[in-house]
């Protein structure tokens, strides 16, 4: 779902913090630094996320810089998550058939050793056959107006998205659910004093129901 | 008091997860503000494409609506009708205890149309659709320039795009401000309720004629139900 095509969904924060004077200095370095980082077949890694751009998100080839990001004095970005998950029923089958494989050559049973070396082998076999479930969501950072907008819905995302936002620009997100935008807005003080003290009212109490025959 | 003490007084701090029924709450109170009108309404909001003085945005009820109980989530009705208000299950839902939780909206400003989802949980804007020249629909083409049509940049098509969320963004605080403000008065419990009281029990008496109809008039009070 893009951001800038089509139809899309979004979540609305409030960034909260102090920006600096000079905010694309400080910004542009923390956003290349965690930049989305591809996962390796050969490493232990099951999981990668990071900023790329939101025009090539799978260009990992690419370049992330102030000029494919910054309109004025918006930041468009878009968050990827990418996981590998090794099956592990066939990982199992292969790890057996391996061990089989061993032990018939040899005339011996395989040592746990030679097992943890051979599961390693068939792991490292089947990442490089397998590819990773990526996630890539949109978000765009009104930098001056202090909100964010964020092109997707999913609780754990978010929350993941929300930690990586926090460690990199250093400032806080606050999820403008109705609540917090009744808690945020301009109201007269008796109005405050009347939200402290607000509790549901139901339409129709459950007596107050009509007779269907 | 030292320059660094904060005033904190007890019971200052509003707790936000109390407050979660305002969402279902304020769709639930928006459909029926509609539904009131003839199923749209005029709304002044800032300008955000000019960046100066108000305009006017119409809001209308879109086609599709889903209730829960805010006790019972498991409870769900989901109505989906081009004619929703000539629907009676809304209106049973509500009057069984029901509130909206994902209401389908359209707003319409100048010559900008969208189409929009607003939901109760989180206050995501769902589904958006923004009908206007830069829009999928023409594939990123001027509209009426097809022949030799110039494609718009990614820049312009960005700075595009953000303008319509802002005014929709505006729309919908609009709204919001008119139903919080509703909702705060002390009128609220007492005329508000009992207006959208009333306006169910009409409707249901209009679309279900076996109601038990034991006062003609809707405002008697209604009689009681199985509990």
């Amino acid at each position: 779902m893009s951001a800038m095509r089509g139809s899309f969904t979004f979540l609305q924060f409030k960034v909260e913090g102090d920006i600096p004077p000079n905010w694309l200095a400080k910004f542009e370095p923390a956003i290349c630094l965690r930049r989305f980082v591809p996962l390796r077949t050969m490493g232990d890694d099951n999981e990668s996320f990071g900023f790329v751009s939101p025009s090539a998100p799978f260009n990992d080839e690419e370049e992330l810089a102030a000029a494919h990001f910054v309109f004025s004095d918006k930041i468009f970005l878009a968050y990827r998550e990418d996981t590998l998950k090794v099956p592990q029923a066939m990982l199992k089958d292969k790890v057996a058939a391996k061990i089989k494989e061993q032990e018939q050559k040899t005339g011996q049973y395989v040592s746990s050793k030679t097992k943890s070396l051979i599961h390693a082998a068939v792991v490292a076999e089947l990442r490089a056959k397998i590819l990773p479930k990526s996630n890539v969501v949109e978000f765009i950072y009104d930098v001056e107006a202090g909100k964010l907008r964020f092109f997707g819905r999913s609780k754990t995302v978010i929350e993941r998205f929300v930690a990586l936002f926090q460690q990199t620009f250093e400032l806080r997100l606050v999820h403008m659910g109705f609540e917090e935008r009744a808690v945020s807005a301009d109201l007269s003080s008796s109005a405050q004093n009347s939200l402290k003290m607000l509790n549901h009212k139901d339409i129709f109490a459950r007596k107050e129901r009509l007779e269907i025959n | 008091m030292r320059a660094d003490d904060q005033d904190h007084e007890p019971g200052l701090e509003i707790s936000r997860s109390r407050l979660s029924f305002l969402g279902p709450e304020f769709l639930t109170w928006l459909y029926f503000h509609l539904d009131m009108q003839g199923g749209s309404a005029q709304l002044s909001i800032a300008d955000t494409q000019s960046g100066k003085g108000l305009t006017s945005a119409e809001i209308i009820v879109g086609n599709r609506v889903t209730i829960k109980h805010l006790a019972l989530k498991e409870m769900c009705v989901t109505v989906a009708s081009p004619m929703l208000d000539d629907s009676g299950e809304v209106l049973q839902a509500v009057q069984s205890g029901g509130l909206i939780y994902v209401l389908a909206l359209q707003a319409h400003v100048e010559d900008r149309k969208y189409d929009f989802t607003l939901n109760a949980n989180d206050g995501a804007l769902s589904q958006v659709k923004i009908h206007e020249a830069f829009s999928e629909e023409q594939d990123e083409y001027v509209e009426g320039e097809k022949e030799g049509a110039v494609k718009l940049s990614e820049e312009e098509t960005f700075f595009l795009r953000i303008a319509a969320i802002e005014e929709l963004e505006a729309i919908v605080d609009g709204i919001y401000e008119q139903f919080l403000q509703a909702r705060l008065a002390p009128a609220y419990a007492y005329e508000t309720l009992n207006s959208l009281r009333n306006h169910v029990i009409a409707g249901l008496q209009a679309k279900l004629p076996t109601v038990n109809k034991q006062s003609s008039s809707p405002d008697m009070q209604v009689s009681q139900g199985y509990e």
